[in-house]
């Protein structure tokens, strides 16, 4: 796939901007920021179900990426490193807000009816399915995830990643018809 | 029943938005954060270790205070078994606990006054924890007091995370 | 004049932050989307949030005297409002912001403040107030509600639908609500008079006077606080733990529940509902008791360490 020369422009920028942010200059973060937290703002919404949660991870994930920024060695994308580091986090964040109780004893909890009128018919449905199954979906299907990739983000087995993920689909398709 | 079938699911899944939008004051809190801790801070959001969590799960799951089960078990080997998990446990709290109190400022937060509800609350949960290991280590066994002690380690990893909360809306 | 701190980029459009003298007068409306999220951030002072029936936000009022800028914009659906003031400064009131904001309302609202008041009343949807040391007032709020406090005093009244109220020092009243609740205090004290049907109550050493008349499921955790609960025969499942502190559960009618009440090392236990009387265990040298009223068809399981754990009709 050729990259249109603005891409590479833009790569090249970025490529400088992590450089610099690396040293610990603010701007330069500031500007990796603005090209990404869109997409993790997606991802923490769709996993957190929550809006006021997904704006405390989204803040969360971005400073965790600036002190471990000086370990990003080059030798894979970027925006899939970050990306990563930002699952990561923000399900740590997840699993430890739920009280001792409910994570022992592996309580689902559907989140309360969405107040987001924005949002596409889809989204508020994902929004409804139970925590586990909603966290499988949206990393496999919304963010591309290997079913064993997604086992060992959430310490599960692959055939339980595919069990959750089949079922968030049962659910998604019959709510939505 | 209706339900939609797996192509309209699909089409639905590729047309979701990539991107949302945030706050404006998202980024402001992000630049006071790392304007604020120039040494690498480890999320204020605690996870407990695997092999903590697998150790608990043991203890809450009933049938480890089946009594009839019990019974037939010779005692003295439960018991040490407990005794020690109680001391892993412990450990474990008290490793998120200093984990914690490392990122509060301590010195400027004292001097302020919000400091001291905080202080009289750790205060108190702290003594009344140490009250129920005493009572746990002599009844190891009791699921009851094994729930009021995580739930009283809870509330004070809580209590902590609002200190660190106040400091920072407070910027000190 | 500082009006934005070097380094952030306003994302897009809309209306630079005012610019303004300290202590000085405001009166500035912004059109809202429908549902807008709204962030509010005074430090002190008094803030009075109201809603009307237009897409629109308004800030009047005066700033605090030690103000470097009214912020007052909007992205999007997004709307931020703040009093800009120095980091470090005095919690005297009487030279803070003094505003009235007018809000849309469905909304989401996230608003917070040091020794700010707060009034907010009417709003409907996600709705988190904070203060530290500010008194919260909030009513008639319909949603998913949380409201934190350190030491302010925390009034609320006419609440629907879930709602989180978290204290440290300070205490807590709860009045008209019909909403699913969760009370968190560590030595403030709560006094409500609640319709909600599942409420959980979590204290360290702060007293619960409560009345639920209409709570079916019910949780309390103490360490060293006393409750004091009046319930109905509505009641279908307590949970009571107690390390020091007294639980005193009253039923305004035999309800029919399942007892298996655990008195602990040092507790005692009252049962003035049956004949029944506890047991003291070989083993553990606690009182215990197990009893049933009516049909039984609830169940009701309290242990403590050294507490008093009392029932009783009325």
């Amino acid at each position: 796939m050729l990259a249109l020369p603005e891409d590479i422009e833009l790569l090249d920028k970025e490529n400088q901007w992590i450089a610099l942010a690396q040293r610990g200059d603010q701007q330069a973060f500031h500007q990796l920021y603005l090209i990404h937290h869109q997409k993790i703002m997606a991802l923490a919404m769709r996993l957190a179900g929550d809006p006021r949660q997904a704006e405390e991870i989204t803040q969360e994930c971005f400073v965790r990426l600036w002190h471990k920024l000086p370990s990003f060695k080059g030798d894979s994308q970027f925006s899939t490193w970050l990306h990563r580091l930002c699952v990561n986090h923000a399900l740590n964040m997840l699993k430890t807000q739920k009280s001792l109780w409910a994570r022992f004893f592996n309580i689902d909890s559907a989140p309360e009816q969405s107040y987001f009128d924005e949002y596409q018919a889809l989204d508020k449905v994902i929004l409804t399915l139970p925590e586990r199954a909603r966290w499988v979906f949206v990393l496999h299907a919304v963010e591309g995830y290997q079913h064993n990739e997604i086992a060992e983000i959430l310490k599960i087995s692959e055939g339980t990643s595919k069990a959750q993920y089949h079922r968030a689909r049962a659910l998604l398709k019959e709510k939505l018809a | 029943m209706s339900q939609l079938t797996d192509k309209q699911l699909d089409d639905l899944i590729n047309g979701l938005p990539e991107e949302m939008s945030v706050s404006p004051n998202v980024w402001q809190k992000v630049q006071g954060e790392i304007s604020h801790q120039p040494k690498p801070n480890s999320s204020k959001w605690v996870p407990m270790t695997l092999v903590a969590s697998l150790l608990l799960t043991a203890v809450l799951s009933w049938k480890l205070f089946d009594h009839q089960s019990l019974l037939s078990v010779p005692e003295h080997n439960t018991n040490t078994a407990m005794l020690a998990l109680i001391d892993n446990v412990e450990q474990n709290h008290q490793q998120q606990v200093s984990q914690l109190q490392q990122t509060i400022k301590r010195v400027a937060w004292q001097q302020v006054p919000e400091f001291s509800p905080f202080k009289k609350g750790l205060k108190e949960l702290r003594q009344a924890m140490q009250e129920v290991i005493n009572q746990l280590k002599l009844q190891p066994q009791d699921k009851q007091l094994w729930d009021l002690w995580l739930w009283m380690q809870q509330q004070e990893l809580n209590l902590l995370g609002q200190e660190q909360r106040v400091q920072q809306i407070e910027s000190i | 004049m500082k009006l934005i701190k070097a380094g952030i980029l306003t994302l897009t459009t809309i209306l630079a932050p005012l610019s303004a003298i300290a202590g000085q007068e405001v009166n500035k409306t912004l059109d809202a989307s429908s549902n807008p999220h709204i962030d509010i951030n005074v430090k002190r002072g008094n803030v009075e949030i109201n809603t009307w029936n237009k897409n629109q936000v308004r800030v009047k009022g005066s700033l605090d005297e030690k103000s470097e800028g009214l912020i007052f914009k909007r992205d999007g659906k997004h709307i931020q409002i703040e009093d800009k003031i120095p980091d470090r400064f005095n919690g005297r009131d009487k030279d803070g912001s003094q505003l009235v904001i007018m809000v849309p309302t469905k909304l989401t609202l996230d608003a917070e403040g040091v020794s700010a008041d707060y009034q907010v009343t009417g709003l409907q949807g996600e709705i988190s107030v904070g203060s530290v040391s500010g008194n919260i007032d909030a009513s008639k709020l319909t949603g998913d509600i949380e409201i934190n406090s350190v030491s302010g005093e925390m009034k609320l009244k006419g609440l629907q639908g879930k709602a989180k109220v978290n204290s440290v020092s300070g205490d807590i009243k709860d009045t008209d609500s019909k909403a699913k609740t969760i009370y968190n205090l560590v030595s403030g004290n709560l006094k409500a008079h609640s319709q909600g049907q599942a409420i959980e109550v979590q204290t360290v050493s702060g007293d619960i006077d409560a009345t639920f008349p209409k709570v079916t499921k019910l949780d309390i955790k103490t360490v060293s606080g006393d409750a004091n609960i009046q319930l109905s025969s509505k009641v279908e499942k307590v949970r009571g733990k107690s390390v020091s502190g007294d639980i005193d559960l009253h039923f305004g009618a035999m309800p029919n529940l399942s007892f298996s009440i655990n008195g602990g090392p040092g507790g005692n236990i009252n049962n003035h509902l049956t004949d029944d009387k506890p047991k003291r265990s070989r083993y553990t040298n606690s009182e215990s008791i197990e009893f049933v009223t009516g049909s039984g068809d609830g169940s009701v399981r309290m242990s403590t360490i050294s507490g008093d754990l009392s029932l009783s009709k009325k």
